[in-house]
């Protein structure tokens, strides 16, 4: 059966012989090229890549936009994501040609204005978390976690301290300890208490070998950690470091900062906290923050302000972990993440993380009597509900799908995985109150299915682009690439 | 600017609906010995002002646009069509995430589904995951890949990209006795330079190697799989319109910097890294890999798979903690791929090759100017400045707008006077020719 043109592939578009490209033919002479190489180094077969005209590419490409849930079209509270608005602007300025087009290996003088934005990122990021020295060069947030683990293992080996455990808590991100032990260390998983950290299992593993403890803040159920005074100084006494996973920081800007908290090392991720765009999966930016005693060991090169405002490269970090990445880092993140904190100011960013709080809590006020909401307390930017046995009887993940077929993208579910059939939503300060309602009366109206017309949240979603895929078969066979076999159903 | 929709009274509601009186009872939870004592008054920019703040920024950059640049030295300065910028600019894809809820992501992850057929293709490899971080990341990840298969030295070249080299460093903190640095044979990797007696994890080739030079990896692969080691071969993408695919040179792992696959040079990222494999390593590779299926209604739809591989899953033991990844970039070098075609991207790479050898030829023509190796090269290669101060000769030609290329002298102490030279389809036949008169000129 032939495909619909509508659905098709790239590589099942017919059109050959379209390709655009047009090369400077007077330059090129075939024989003579190839005589330059040995035969053996060229490519003897075809590639295989699809020859489309510009107009049936774009047709393509603008069907597939078709088919998304964003954050510009959609309500996104995907818990921990931080899936707030994007301001355009940000857009607008990255792609300045003065940006877009500097090469990341330019003599300084021809790049001082990248530099001098980096170094007053850097410094912005000193004053929202309260701590002495930050890298942009890590990736992404699981990307710091390992460019500050190894930043921890460096320390301690240098203090001649043999401490190989890192402790996480059981509601931690699955980044948390797939990073530690990325980096060697033996991971050490401790139960949480009414959602929070359970200050007698910490007790116990403040032991000699502990290296690092990892904790967001607040915490994946969204609550800020009480005792967090407490859990750094129990840490610090036992000789280890303590780390903040910033995924959460979104709740805090201008209220309380991790490094007043205690905290050593941390990570931001730009694409949550500061409003840059999670790009379909990425491109992200997790800029790692340290105290005094740790700057050493920060990646190189770093930006330095000289005399009359010149920024130069330099290498001076002597316990430096080398380099996380090649050049320094995601620059067109940090360069909008720059753009949002000058948009909004200081006080803006306390208002944005107030706002964020205020929704969440607006939220869960108005969905707390329909659906289980197990940690009964104010919580901070975003928070964790269930479905209630007899007012909202269902899976997590029916209701999930069925959030998709009133045009919104469904919560974070599954985790924390502390809570069984966990719903953890974040709706981000950028929500008005009439998005927030519309999504409380959606969520009442799926409670009520739930309870009368359960077939309605297992055919569900009905009205997307696709009905429920079968994630079982696509891993049982896996068909990664057009052209790999298909069993059939 | 403030990007918060609340009127004052629309809060106090919200306010009252919660069951607090101000926004201070709202974050009472937050222990006062942590609030922050700070000052935090200095309001935000007006849009026009930011504007106008990051234009003056931008201004004192000198792109390369504005000049001739032959920078590379693993990124490039290719032409990106206008459809590549405005399809990926899309806000449906750009403001989108990881696809955890697959029937409302359907267009992203069809498109990284045929990102990982193109790459495949391009590559000769059998399973693409749909991006890493970037290139020297990639690699870290397929040499921590290969030790987990099989302990034993990694072998690669000094000439293999310094900053990969470095990053390889920092991710095997923990031993790095295992990385044997191979020392060339007139600029290339050779199997005599190998260690006799070892075990051997992997050989690492970059092809073209940093200093632009094409690898024999046949005779390579073949050494390291006579020694049950693997072959990663690390290329540049847009070098493989015209050289032969690693998967038929012998590769296990390919890796690479994307970037200049329609991907801005934005002063160092963001870029992505790619990684292709040969189907054993399938279960055992880093990142999201989207995978096709079939809907209630049987039809053919697309979603993220083989997750038991990643750390949402297995934690502390997932084959890598790889979360967000680049897939945007990854988008966009498939939109490039396919705008380019076939014949498209051979011209491109034919070109890159032609216009590099053009120049070449002309500077090896000037007195005082020679090649640092004789070797075949793609679109990059080495010059020895004899007799004249490097670092003059070179001031000079920026003085006269041309970015000469890329000193060695900051990665090699031996390669003190000599610099790298990369050449795109973004140079004329006039500005080769300017390049040779300015350099005659400044030699002289
Ligand atoms: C709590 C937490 N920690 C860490 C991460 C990892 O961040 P990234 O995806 O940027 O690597 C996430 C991302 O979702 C997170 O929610």
């Amino acid at each position: 059966m032939k495909v619909p043109l509508s659905e098709q592939l790239l590589f099942e578009k017919a059109a050959s012989g379209s390709g655009q490209f047009s090369a400077e033919h007077s330059l090129l002479n075939r024989e003579k090229l190839v005589s330059r190489v040995p035969s053996f180094f060229l490519r003897k077969n075809e590639i295989g890549l699809p020859e489309l005209s510009e107009r049936d590419l774009v047709m393509h490409y603008t069907r597939l936009a078709g088919r998304m849930f964003s954050v510009d079209s959609h309500f996104y509270p995907l818990g921990s994501c931080t899936m707030k608005y994007n301001p355009k602007i940000s857009e607008d300025v990255s792609s300045e040609e003065g940006f877009q087009y500097a090469h990341p290996f330019q003599n300084e003088d021809d790049v001082q204005g990248c530099l001098q934005m980096m170094h007053e990122l850097e410094q912005r990021l000193n004053v929202i978390c309260g701590m002495d020295a930050f890298t942009l060069q890590p990736s992404a947030g699981a990307h710091g976690e390992l460019t500050a683990l190894l930043i921890a293992r460096k320390y301690f080996k240098d203090r001649k301290e043999e401490r190989i455990k890192v402790v996480v808590p059981d509601s931690s991100h699955g980044t948390n300890p797939a990073s530690a032990s990325l980096c060697g260390f033996h991971v050490v998983t401790i139960p949480s208490l009414n959602g929070e950290v359970d200050m007698a299992a910490l007790e116990r593993e403040c032991t000699s070998d502990l290296a690092v403890f990892m904790l967001t803040n607040p915490n994946t159920a969204g609550l800020f950690e009480k005792n967090i005074v407490s859990i750094c100084e129990k840490v610090h006494s036992a000789g280890g470091l303590t780390y903040y996973d910033g995924a959460n920081l979104n709740a805090l800007m201008g209220i309380a900062r991790p490094g007043d908290m205690g905290f050593d090392l941390l990570h931001v991720n730009l694409h949550k906290t500061m409003a840059t765009p999670h790009g379909g999966g990425g491109p992200g930016s997790g800029p790692v923050g340290v105290k005094a005693h740790l700057v050493s060991y920060l990646p190189v090169p770093f930006v330095e302000k000289k005399k009359d405002d010149v920024y130069k490269w330099s290498y001076k970090r002597p316990g430096t972990i080398g380099m996380m990445k090649s050049f320094w880092g995601n620059f067109g993140v940090a360069l909008k993440a720059a753009v949002y904190c000058d948009a909004l100011g200081f006080s803006g960013l306390k208002q944005a993380s107030l706002t964020a709080v205020l929704n969440a809590n607006y939220l869960k006020k108005k969905l707390e009597d329909t659906f289980t909401v197990p940690f009964n307390e104010l919580c901070m930017h975003e928070f964790v509900m269930t479905p209630h046995p007899e007012k909202s009887p269902a899976k997590t993940l029916d209701m999930a799908k069925r959030l998709l077929d009133f045009g919104i993208h469904a919560p974070t579910v599954y985790f924390p995985l502390t809570v069984k059939e966990s719903m953890m939503i974040e709706p981000t300060e950028t929500e008005s109150k009439d998005t927030l309602d519309e999504f409380v009366s959606v969520m009442m109206q799926i409670a009520d299915e739930a309870r009368n017309q359960p077939e309605k949240l297992h055919d569900a979603p009905l009205t997307t682009y696709r009905q429920r895929l079968d994630e079982v078969r696509a891993a049982r066979n896996p068909v990664l690439k057009y052209g790999d076999p298909v069993d059939p159903a | 600017m403030h990007f918060t929709p609340h009127s004052e009274s629309i809060i106090e509601e919200m306010l009252k609906t919660i069951g607090v009186l101000n926004f201070e009872e709202l974050i009472r939870t937050v222990p006062s010995q942590v609030r922050c004592r700070e000052n935090w008054d200095e309001p935000g920019l007006k849009e026009s002002d930011v504007r106008k703040k990051y234009r003056n920024l931008a201004e004192e950059n000198e792109p390369v646009t504005r000049i001739q640049s032959y920078l590379g030295g693993g990124v490039y300065e290719h032409f990106i069509p206008s459809v590549v910028n405005h399809l990926a600019s899309r806000p449906e894809f750009v403001t989108s995430y990881t696809q955890y809820q697959p029937e409302s992501n359907q267009g992203m992850l069809q498109g990284l589904f045929e990102y990982q057929t193109l790459l495949c293709r391009l590559t000769g490899m059998d399973v693409s995951n749909s991006s890493h971080y970037d290139g020297a990341t990639s690699l870290a990840e397929a040499v921590l890949m290969a030790l987990r298969n099989k302990p034993g030295k990694i072998l690669y070249s000094k000439y293999l990209h310094p900053h990969y080299t470095e990053v390889l460093k920092t991710y095997l903190f923990n031993d790095r006795s295992c990385l044997f640095e191979v020392t060339p044979y007139e600029g290339t990797m050779t199997a005599e330079a190998f260690p006799k007696e070892e075990e051997i994890s992997a050989v690492i080739v970059q092809s073209p190697n940093f200093l632009g030079i094409i690898e024999d990896m046949i005779s390579l692969s073949e050494w390291a799989h006579a020694r049950g080691a693997v072959l990663i071969a690390v290329v540049n993408p847009v070098s493989l319109g015209m050289l032969e695919a690693p998967g038929n040179l012998g590769a296990d792992m390919v890796v690479g910097e994307g970037q200049p696959l329609g991907n801005s040079l934005s002063f160092g990222g963001p870029y992505f890294g790619f990684m292709c494999v040969k189907k054993e390593w399938m279960r055992k590779m880093p990142g999201r890999i989207v995978g096709q299926t079939a809907d209630k209604a049987g039809r053919r739809g697309f979603v993220l798979t083989l997750q038991t591989r990643e750390q949402h899953i297995r934690r502390e033991k997932a084959v890598s903690n790889i979360c967000s990844n680049e897939a945007l970039c990854a988008l966009r070098a498939a939109i490039y791929l396919a705008y380019l075609g076939e014949t498209g991207f051979k011209n491109l790479s034919e070109e890159c090759f032609e216009k590099a050898h053009l120049l070449q030829e002309k500077l090896s023509s000037i007195p005082g100017l020679v090649p640092v190796y004789n070797k075949p090269f793609f679109n990059e290669f080495a010059v020895r400045i004899k007799h004249k101060k490097i670092a003059s000769v070179l001031s000079k030609l920026r003085r006269n707008q041309i970015a000469a290329g890329i000193r060695l002298n900051q990665f090699y102490h031996d390669h003190a006077n000599d610099f790298l030279i990369a050449v795109t389809e973004t140079k004329t036949a006039e500005n080769l020719d300017y390049y040779y008169e300015i350099m005659k000129e400044v030699l002289a």
